[in-house]
């Protein structure tokens, strides 16, 4: 059960959320309901606690919660199961469908479209859990949703972990 | 020596057939199942853990909600929904089963059942694809009058199942596209969803369970500023929804189409500025005769903050629109009110477990506060 405590204890986050990434975010939204290419997102939330100031050395370490590109991810973090921050860990396959988040990258200031897939067929990795949810909507707005199981639409259901890819760069609105 | 031995050991000579000593204070027991759960109080509680560190193996816990004593538990496999009938008398739960536990083929199928004795009564077949959510009170829900069961579908495309309990058999499916959540109406076959272009999309249906029409509200909420909670809490054909930011929605169901009221803000221009908003995973409760709502806030809210635990519950007076009364809490993801006339708030964890319970009414009070047994209850609900 350590993992157990450990979330809740590395959920204390925030990242500041401007009004170019909301928009992105929700012309996302519209671009995948509108292709109907549904988003997949990953299965479970989590309580945070208060949020706090991140230091900057977490930012850029991506078994961090606090790792840029994690402003949105829910569920056990890929780079402490075997895999990357973009490859799913041996053994296990890439959800079919999955959802995006908006981050902010403080390293060249520029916001990025962020794929949250879930690698499927192996029991729950349990380490490093994480659970933030800047941009995220309830299943009404299901390409930003991310408390259902992005496995849903693989031949094994079965979350392990999830991943955050770069899927391209958020137009800056104006 | 060997007398101390004889007293530590009844099992062995229970085992062995042979008769206890003279002088032994314990009889042979008959081992037995208990036939059903004592009377329900209107404090007994059904919370739903989905299990999160091991899926295939969710459950709901029966609780008295008197004094926090478990009462009994059923097996609800992986990601379940779960819904009470409305007199209480079945329990509901949509599960999902591999044929190899973790992988192999996806069955599904509504389990049922009997609320008294905890009995399995029956096993309704379901196609493969409702929901794989965190169990919400709007993931899965029953009509007013207990005969269909409704059911939200993602694959992750949605719908909305209607299941004859009497029949039990899947009547109907509705295609919901954009829309989550599932609102029955109380005086008509209808329930409602809410859809991510900021309306509610409102089906009804015959005394069979076939839909008859299919209808949009206009637009009353902003998902990306402002979205609402999925969580609402019904009163009659009224649900009152809250939002991120701290306002109360009231939507009529009614009519075949959905009509909004014009919302207003359960915070002042101080709470704004200190940050309080709503959040967790139910966060909005309502004692439907008294009118009083009891909502969980959290200071210094963000974009993001949406699922953090309560710091504060607040009451409100839903007709005067004002808030009545606030109380300290800690890490509370979620209310539920007993609808008696001396009702009890029930506030929970998910991290370790936990209940308070309060007296409800205007000033809530504290009576009890314990552990409870889970991994990840998300849902609620009271006798």
């Amino acid at each position: 059960m350590k993992w157990f405590d450990d979330f809740f204890e590395k959920q204390s986050r925030r990242v500041a959320q401007s009004a170019s990434r909301r928009s992105a975010v929700a012309r996302l939204g519209k671009l995948m309901l509108g292709s109907a290419v549904l988003l997949p997102v990953l299965p479970f939330d989590r309580v945070a606690k208060a949020a706090s100031g991140k230091p900057k050395s977490k930012i850029n370490d991506e078994t961090s919660c606090e790792y840029w590109r994690h402003c949105a991810l829910d569920g056990f973090i890929c780079s402490c199961c075997g895999g990357s921050v973009s490859s799913c860990p041996p053994g296990t396959e890439v959800s079919k469908v999955t959802w995006v988040g908006t981050c902010h990258n403080p390293n060249d200031g520029k916001d990025y479209l962020i794929s949250y897939n879930d690698c499927c067929g192996v029991t729950m990795c349990g380490q490093c859990f994480c659970n933030r949810n800047e941009g995220e909507r309830p299943g009404y707005r299901m390409g930003v949703h991310n408390d259902v199981n992005w496995c849903m639409a693989n031949s094994s259901n079965t979350y392990h972990c999830t991943v955050a890819a770069i899927v391209g760069v958020a137009e800056k609105r104006g | 020596m060997l007398r101390r031995f004889l007293r530590a050991c009844p099992v062995f000579f229970w085992a062995a057939g042979i008769a206890m000593p003279v002088g032994a204070e314990l009889p042979v027991e008959q081992i037995t199942t208990m036939a059903a759960l004592p009377p329900a109080s209107p404090y007994r509680l059904y919370f739903t853990d989905v299990t999160l560190p091991h899926l295939p193996d969710g459950r709901m816990y029966i609780i008295d909600g008197r004094n926090l004593k478990l009462e009994g538990m059923i097996s609800t496999g992986s990601f379940a929904q779960t819904t009470l009938a409305p007199d209480r008398s079945e329990i509901y739960a949509v599960i999902t089963y591999f044929t190899k536990v973790n992988r192999g083929e996806r069955h599904e199928e509504i389990n049922v059942f009997d609320a008294a004795t905890l009995k399995l009564k029956a096993e309704i077949p379901y196609p493969a694809r409702h929901a794989l959510a965190l169990p919400t009170l709007a993931t899965m829900r029953t009509s007013a009058d207990g005969r269909f069961i409704l059911v939200q579908n993602a694959t992750p495309a949605t719908s909305i199942s209607i299941v004859d309990r009497r029949q039990e058999k899947m009547v109907a499916e509705i295609q919901t596209p954009g829309c989550f959540g599932v609102y029955p109406a109380k005086s008509v076959n209808r329930f409602a969803t809410l859809c991510g272009d900021g309306t509610m999309l409102t089906v009804s249906y015959d005394r069979d369970g076939n839909p008859t029409t299919k209808k949009k509200s206009a637009r009353f909420f902003d998902p990306d500023d402002d979205a609402l909670f999925i969580t609402g809490a019904q009163a009659g054909d009224v649900y009152h929804f809250i939002s991120f930011k701290g306002n109360w929605q009231s939507v009529n169901i009614a009519q075949e189409a959905a009509v909004a009221e014009p919302p207003w803000p359960m915070v002042t221009a101080q709470d704004v500025k200190q940050g309080w908003r709503p959040g967790g995973t139910q966060p909005v409760a309502l004692h439907v005769e008294s009118g009083i709502a009891y909502v969980t806030m959290h200071p210094k809210g963000r974009e993001g903050s949406h699922k953090d635990p309560a710091h504060e519950i607040w009451a409100f007076d839903v007709a005067g629109k004002a808030r009545l009364s606030r109380v300290k809490v800690h890490e509370i993801s979620g209310v539920a009110v007993s609808q008696d006339k001396n009702p009890r708030l029930f506030a929970f964890t998910i991290e370790r477990p936990s209940i308070t319970v309060f007296e409800g009414g205007a000033r809530l009070k504290k009576v009890l506060s314990g552990p409870v047994p889970g991994d990840t209850p998300t849902l609620l609900e009271v006798q």
